[in-house]
């Protein structure tokens, strides 16, 4: 449970910068068009932030060799432009009758007078006038993509990914660590003993990985070793009385599980009392703590399922 | 009643446990395995009491010791403590009884 609380804060962390730049794209006019490379942009008297042609671009050359009326360059700028139509086309003034009052000035005005007029010529929603024609007005920046800012937001969040698995790793170890000196709790590899509260002596087993008990226990453990070695063979009945063995379940085939919980505390050793088919004679093995069903335990002695083992076909 | 629909049908079993051996029928043996010139499939350690086949059989062993046999005909399979079994014709392959050491988390062969 702990343990998905951390990966979910480790994942807000990741997650929060990405939201804050979406915000991050807001400039108001007395900044620069782009603070890593402020020489590429300029402003135009609109405030509007346009590209400054790069060196070494050819604005001789046609935008596009198989639609040349497609695209059309910006003089100023040098960069290519989709021509759209305009939404309010503009009449030249020759083809236009002429008006004594002058009064329809604003709308005759030609192409060709526009450069120097000082008369603004609406195109339409999302498009400018640029050169001749009404363009969609690519020309602000917050439309033209800087693959520069993009490719820092994804070094960005890949800091900030390796950084929160670093410290997702640090927590969960200091968290595990934590979880052994404090808790009583049976760990794989480690058995704490809790008793009366006084310290206690340890005795590491055979294998230091499997178990560290008290001295107490290691030596009821060895009295058991002995005696299953000795009894438990011979008289497997008198064994599982003796040290208190409870019964657990038995099965049609005439096999019984036990278990017995006083010899390592927390924990449940799991015996499985069996007959042979042939002789009559009595077993008992232990095994594995998580089967609860005899057959299941004996069928693990053989390297089988329970239920293969209820099907075996002969038995001698 | 499974025994009877087994025997009526033709169903052959395919495991067979002789004391502390299990048999268990394979679709074919190792080509690695090499012909061992003996007719029995596992020894008694403790009481000198073998599990002996007899029969028209062949034993072989791979390299890392582990048995099998081809029963030729139906077979059958001695030992001074147990019943005799009777195997069908087939190919087997001879496991051994295994133990738990609770106190060191691992598995143990049982020894007869």
């Amino acid at each position: 449970m702990s343990q998905k609380i951390w990966l979910l804060l480790v994942l807000l962390l990741v997650i929060t910068p990405l939201t804050l730049l979406n915000n991050a794209e807001a400039r108001s006019a007395d900044e620069p068009c782009s603070y890593l490379n402020p020489s590429a942009f300029k402003k135009d008297a609109a405030g509007n932030c346009i590209r400054i042609t790069p060196a070494g671009v050819n604005t001789s050359e046609p935008c596009s060799y198989l639609k040349p009326e497609k695209y059309q360059r910006d003089p100023n700028t040098g960069l290519c432009h989709k021509v759209t139509p305009s939404p309010q086309p503009v009449t030249p003034a020759a083809a236009m009758p002429n008006s004594p009052s002058n009064g329809g000035l604003n709308y005759y005005l030609g192409v060709n007078d526009l450069h120097t007029s000082s008369q603004q010529v609406n195109c339409g929603a999302g498009t400018v006038l640029r050169g001749n024609a009404c363009v969609v007005g690519i020309n602000d920046v917050s439309l033209t993509p800087d693959y520069t800012i993009y490719g820092n937001n994804v070094m960005f969040l890949c800091i900030c990914g390796a950084v929160g698995f670093i410290v997702y790793k640090l927590v969960r170890y200091f968290h595990n660590r934590w979880n052994r000196t404090h808790n009583s709790r049976i760990d794989r590899d480690t058995i704490e003993l809790t008793t009366d509260g006084r310290t206690q002596s340890s005795v590491v087993l055979a294998n230091p990985n499997t178990a560290t008990v008290t001295a107490e226990v290691a030596k009821r453990i060895r009295e058991y070793e002995n005696d299953f070695e000795q009894t438990g063979q011979s008289d497997s009945e008198y064994f599982l009385v003796k040290w208190n063995a409870e019964f657990i379940d038995s099965s049609r085939k005439g096999n019984e599980l036990y278990g017995n919980s006083s010899i390592i505390p927390g924990r449940i050793l799991k015996l499985v009392k069996y007959r042979d088919p042939s002789t009559g004679q009595l077993y008992l093995v232990h095994v594995p703590d998580g089967i609860n069903d005899p057959d299941d335990g004996v069928g693990w002695t053989l390297g089988l399922s329970g239920d293969d083992y209820r099907r075996m076909g002969g038995e001698a | 009643m499974i025994f009877w629909f087994k025997k009526i049908f033709g169903i052959k079993p395919k495991l067979f446990r002789h004391g502390d051996l299990l048999i268990r029928k394979v679709s074919s043996i190792p080509k690695t395995a090499i012909l061992a010139s003996t007719n029995i499939i596992a020894e008694g350690e403790k009481t000198g009491h073998n599990h002996e086949l007899k029969g028209s059989h062949q034993v072989f062993e791979t390299l890392d010791k582990q048995l099998y046999f081809e029963a030729k005909q139906d077979v059958i399979l001695k030992h001074p403590d147990h019943n005799t079994l009777e195997i069908p014709k087939g190919h087997y392959i001879v496991e051994h009884q295994r133990r738990y050491n609770p106190f060191e988390d691992i598995q143990e062969e049982v020894v007869d």
